[in-house]
């Protein structure tokens, strides 16, 4: 085909569904990635900005949400509305972090759907690198959540608890705590683009897990809940990630460190699904 | 001899109507590409039609190609694909170079954020780098006559404001094909006029393809054409009045086609004068002698006053002159010659096609028409440029 040009130029060829070759794919993404990288960045921008322009109180709704939360389930704790077993640090201190890193969780598996339906109408009728989408994605969660970490931080001054060097490991978790939400919400993303039951499930399901998992309270030491939560990946995240910013020992880092491993894999068949699948879906769902 | 740059070969794309129907399809469609590395099946399933069948074209540098056809015709189809928004079920499209597009003028923009911003929002998604538009940002200011209102938010410009600024941004692509999709529809004419005039500086260097069911546009731009009915091609070629007549016709349902009687039988008909033929066409100069002429045999029982009417059609299928011959009286049984001579035509440079009619002249009124043809030939007058209007005295 190729000969029929006598050009040195860039050729594109458009063919019927080729076969789903990973390595072609992933060449593919890898030259776009700077193009991507830099729209996403615009966009994620372009989204922040006009967020907090349009707003009086701007960055401060960041904090809101988490920390009304909190307060109701401290005030549940602290009248004996409820009774939630003895925590290793000071309650405040526990469901605070616990409610803020899961929300880092929560917000990035919902993040990856949200960033592709905001961008649907220029899908439908432009040809540009389809990854920025994931790119803003990850950038307005980026932004979100350093929000949060910043929130962590200041209630851990606030209870003047101090957690030494071994703070510096919460970095990697940071960025796995997005990662693990964000791979999850990719593999859902094309039977999430057309059909709507899966942006309802998502907050669905995510609270359901928030409410077996330590976030408000710890996990017994026995019964159906200590079972379920040898597996729950979720679990191993924010428990290890709460005990390094609160300076405690940590139990888990094995089955936190495979968690990370495989999300990281996840998100990378993921993303090359992404850019395979993507015409299928701008053909049935376009503009 | 410039390079084809777009090589559309035999290219055929399924759709389905029906919601439900298609978002299945499309996830049977998604498994089956992913787990058993099978194709598309290429029979139509259930609700499914074709949009585009069997559709080839090639396109070379300098040349626009016009793509017309009614709503639901399969154009943004054939475009979607083009762009590499969609994959064809059936056929191959190659294009060689950068490919840029013209479809939605202002994508990307966030209307709180001011023009300023939304230059680098709208610049990115169309694939410009940061550095790029940093380069270009004030040609593209001064392109849009926003002025001032170029750091107020989007939302409060009127809705011409937003296509200049968007328009301004796309003009700045430069790539070896463009597609464009029905955004000159909107705005003034002033800006309509620059947004055309800027196309046509393009046109030298890029391989166009222009959707637009504006006929004047397409006639005024386009080298080639197609006309795309149900997906198919109904007309191919670099005719373009002849596309825009074709289009026109659609709509017509039968009214406006030739016709010919048969009270009369016509030995010739011939277009003589200063002329020479070229093909199917003819050309002659500005000021030209003009001589339509036609032998017909009447089989009526009667004498017949007719009236020999030439109307010359400018490009765009307006028409823009005419001359007639009235009360020429057809004896029966014998041979008549009709004769319409124009001692020299008035017509500026450029392409004209020619409808001639003769019908019977009732007492101011028009009666029987005998002979109608639409169409009858394409004229090509050169010597002086039409300037305002075709006609020039």
């Amino acid at each position: 085909m190729s000969q029929d040009f006598k050009s040195t130029k860039k050729i594109t060829i458009y063919q019927p569904q080729p076969n789903l070759s990973f390595i072609k794919l992933f060449n593919e993404i890898i030259k776009d990635l700077k193009p991507a990288n830099e729209l996403g960045f615009q966009l994620a921008k372009r989204d922040v900005k006009a967020a907090y322009r349009q707003s009086v109180l701007g960055v401060v709704w960041a904090f809101i949400p988490p920390i009304v939360t909190s307060l109701i389930w401290i005030f549940l704790n602290s009248s004996n509305t409820i009774k939630i077993q003895e925590t290793p640090i000071p309650y405040p201190v526990f469901v605070l972090t616990g409610t803020l890193l899961w929300q880092i969780l929560a917000e990035s598996v919902g993040q990856p759907l949200k960033s592709v339906k905001s961008g649907k109408s220029i899908l439908a009728k432009l040809n540009f690198p389809r990854e920025s989408l994931l790119v803003h994605g990850l950038y307005s969660l980026l932004f979100n959540s350093s929000l949060r970490v910043l929130i962590i931080i200041a209630v851990l001054i606030v209870f003047q608890i101090n957690p030494g060097w071994q703070v510096l490991g919460f970095i990697p978790l940071f960025f796995g705590l997005m990662v693990t939400g964000f791979s999850i919400g990719l593999i859902s993303l094309p039977i999430g683009m057309m059909y709507g039951d899966i942006a309802r499930f998502i907050p669905f399901m995510m609270q359901f897990f928030m409410y077996i998992s330590p976030v408000i309270y710890p996990i017994p030491d026995e019964g159906v809940f200590a079972i379920f939560n040898k597996i729950n990946p979720f679990r191993f995240l924010i428990e290890t990630s709460r005990n390094i910013l609160t300076g405690q020992t940590v139990d888990y880092l094995l089955q936190t460190g495979i968690v990370l491993i495989i999300s990281f894999i996840i998100l990378i068949i993921g993303v090359i699904i992404f850019r395979f699948i993507m015409p299928v879906i701008i053909e049935r769902v376009g503009s | 001899m410039s390079e084809v740059l777009i090589k559309v070969d035999n290219v055929s794309k399924k759709f389905c109507r029906d919601l439900k129907k298609s978002l299945w399809y499309g996830v049977k469609d998604m498994s089956s590409a992913l787990l058993s590395n099978r194709n598309n099946e290429l029979k139509l399933r259930d609700g499914e039609f074709w949009a585009v069948r069997n559709v080839s074209f090639e396109l070379k540098r300098g040349e626009c190609l016009g793509l017309i056809g009614h709503n639901g015709a399969g154009k943004s189809t054939l475009l979607k694909m083009i762009n590499g928004l969609i994959r064809p079920d059936e056929g191959t499209i190659t294009m060689v170079g950068k490919i840029g597009a013209l479809i939605e003028l202002g994508a990307g923009f966030n209307p709180i954020l001011t023009g300023r911003e939304n230059i680098y929002n709208n610049g990115m998604v169309l694939g410009f780098s940061r550095k790029e538009i940093d380069e270009k940002y004030d040609d593209i200011v001064n392109f849009s006559e926003i002025g001032e209102f170029i750091d107020s938010p989007v939302q409060n410009y009127s809705s011409g404001m937003k296509v200049r600024l968007g328009f301004a941004v796309a003009a700045q692509l430069e790539t070896d094909i463009l597609i464009i999709d029905e955004v000159l529809a909107v705005g003034d004419l002033g800006f309509r006029i620059k947004c055309l005039n800027r196309i046509s500086q393009l046109i030298k260097k890029t391989a166009i393809i222009f959707v637009s069911h504006s006929m004047p546009q397409i006639a005024r731009i386009s080298t080639h054409g197609i006309l795309l009915s149900s997906g198919k091609i109904d007309y191919i070629g670099d005719n373009v009045p002849e596309l825009v007549n074709k289009y026109y016709q659609k709509f017509e349902s039968g009214v406006n086609e030739s016709s010919i009687d048969e009270d009369f039988d016509y030995n010739s008909i011939s277009i003589n004068g200063n002329i020479v033929e070229v093909g199917d066409n003819i050309q002659m100069n500005y000021r030209d002698n003009f001589v339509f002429e036609a032998n017909l045999y009447s089989k009526l029982n009667k004498e017949v006053l007719v009236s020999l009417r030439v109307v010359f059609f400018d490009i765009e299928q307006k028409a823009c002159a005419e001359s007639s011959v009235e009360d020429i009286t057809v004896y029966p049984g014998k041979e008549n010659r009709l004769r319409l001579e124009i001692g020299n035509l008035l017509l500026a440079n450029n392409n004209y096609s020619l409808n001639f009619e003769i019908f019977e002249q009732l007492e101011n009124v028009r009666g029987k028409v005998y002979r109608f043809e639409k169409n009858y030939i394409n004229l090509n007058i050169r010597g002086i440029n039409a300037t305002w209007a075709p006609v020039k005295f």
